[in-house]
Order: structure tokens, then C-alpha cells, then sequence
């Protein structure tokens, strides 16, 4: 009898320990990063920052598809997914996002400089056999082919970034 | 101090059960919407080169860089299962806490 009333304030005192290490130590499991709904305004504002490049860079005529017109936007939009990837970096359990970020930023990269040499291209004297045509600068097709992606490249950062929301929390 | 296992094992379940359902069904979409953006970028991709609006060289970073899009938009599937297994297991774990406390 004493055995067994022994045991159980020893079963007792291990549970309210726990509970009080617990309550103490906001016993949670993490796996993700927290949300954070400014950084999920700003892949909004910087996903349609880039749709409007891509969409006003089609509706220019070959030949004034000029990088050199266009490399104050280059920058600045640079910036701004550069921002998105710091922003990412800043915070813990969030490897994903990182990477997802980091590709957008790649990518952008990417194809200005294939405009910028494209236009250094046109820009050689008729006669050139380096010289490309207007049509060649940034082709249509090239141009909705990469606005696609960044469409989904930024819908893959935004659907990382709601799913941390964890509301049921 | 009573503790039933067998009803706070079933509480666990119910918990998983409920956490996971709606999250399941999320994460099932974006994984659809995944692979059908793929099959539609890699044929319009094709016919483009077909029609000679790429050259091999175009086409080949295309590709390439499909292959970092897909990889992007899986990072964000593993996040949404990421969630979905921290949301089931704090929920689990509300369940015992709460258990032990009623027993105590």
C-alpha cells in the first residue's frame, strides 16, 4: 500500500514537472520560420514590379528594346529581389525560401545580362558578322518565356511564405 | 490519477487527423500545379525551338533553367509539408499536455 502510494506521487511529481517545463520553456515544436506578412506584401509588390517590366518591354518595338534604356529598371528591380533574399537570410528554419529567392535573384541576372550583351550586339557597324538584328535583342518569345517564370518563381516564394502561417495555431 | 492511454492515443489521431485533412488537400494542388506548369513549359519550349524562335543554345538554358524553376517551386512544397508536420505535432502535443494536466 505505501509501495504503491509512493509511486504515484513519484508519477505525479514527474508529470508536473513536465508540464511546468513546459510552460516554462513554451514547449513547441518548429519546423518552419514564422510568418511574416511584410515580406509577403513585398514578393506581391516585387512580382508585379517585374510582370510590368516584361509587359511593357513587349510592347516595344525591336529596335528600342535598348538595355541601356531599360538598366536604371535592371537595377533597381535587382535590388529590390536582393532585398527579398537578405530579408529571407535574416531569419531562422527558412532554408527554403532562401533558395527559392535565390534563384529569382540568379535568374534576373541572368537575363540582363544576356540582354545587355544582346544590345552590345546590335550596336556593332552594319557589317559586323557579330552584329545581331533588332529581332534578336530580347525576342518575343524569350520575353513571355521568362515573364512566366518569374511568375512562377514568385508564386513559389509567396505560397512558401502563406504556408507559415499556421493558422489552426 | 486516472490516465487512459487508449483515449489519449485516440485524442492524438483525432488531432493529426484534423490538422492534416485541409493542409492535405493544399499541398496536393500546389504538387499538381507543379507538374502541369512543367509539361506546358517543356512542349511550348519544344515547339518554339521546332519553330525556330529558339536556337539550341536558347533552348538548352531554357531548359536549365526550368530545371531551377521546378526545384524553386518544390522548395515551397516542402515548406507547405514542413508546416502541415508542425501543425500535427503541436497539435499532439496540446493533446498529452492536456491529458496530464486533467490526471494530475
Amino acid at each position: 500500500m505505501k509501495v504503491w502510494m509512493l509511486q504515484r506521487k513519484l508519477v505525479s511529481l514527474i508529470l508536473l514537472n513536465i508540464l511546468l517545463a513546459a510552460s516554462l520553456g513554451g514547449c513547441a515544436i518548429r519546423l518552419v520560420a514564422d510568418y511574416d506578412a511584410t515580406i509577403a506584401e513585398e514578393v506581391i509588390r516585387v512580382s508585379k514590379e517585374v510582370d510590368i517590366f516584361y509587359g511593357k518591354l513587349l510592347e516595344t518595338e525591336y529596335e528600342e528594346r535598348s538595355y541601356e534604356k531599360l538598366k536604371e529598371k535592371y537595377i533597381a528591380i535587382e535590388a529590390d529581389i536582393r532585398a527579398l533574399v537578405v530579408q529571407n537570410k535574416a531569419r531562422p528554419l527558412n532554408e527554403e525560401s532562401i533558395s527559392i529567392a535565390e534563384a529569382t535573384l540568379e535568374k534576373w541576372i541572368k537575363y540582363k545580362e544576356k540582354h545587355k550583351e544582346n544590345w552590345k550586339k546590335y550596336s556593332l557597324p552594319d557589317g559586323d558578322r557579330n552584329k545581331i538584328e533588332a529581332s534578336n535583342i530580347y525576342k518575343d518569345n524569350q520575353i513571355k518565356n521568362h515573364r512566366k517564370r518569374f511568375n512562377r518563381l514568385f508564386t513559389a516564394m509567396s505560397v512558401a511564405e502563406g504556408a507559415k502561417k499556421l493558422e489552426s495555431e | 490519477m486516472s490516465f487512459d492511454i487508449e483515449a489519449v492515443l485516440n485524442d492524438m489521431l483525432a488531432a493529426v487527423n484534423n490538422s492534416v485533412d485541409a493542409d492535405w488537400d493544399d499541398i496536393k494542388g500546389y504538387a499538381k500545379q507543379i507538374l502541369e506548369n512543367e509539361k506546358d513549359t517543356v512542349k511550348d519550349l519544344a515547339e518554339q525551338r521546332l519553330r525556330g524562335e529558339l536556337t539550341e543554345e536558347e533552348l538548352k538554358s531554357e531548359l536549365e533553367d526550368e530545371k531551377d524553376t521546378v526545384e524553386a517551386e518544390f522548395n515551397a512544397l516542402q515548406v507547405m509539408t514542413e508546416a502541415m508536420a508542425q501543425k500535427a505535432a503541436n497539435a499532439v502535443i496540446d493533446v498529452i499536455f492536456k491529458a496530464i494536466k486533467a490526471a494530475i
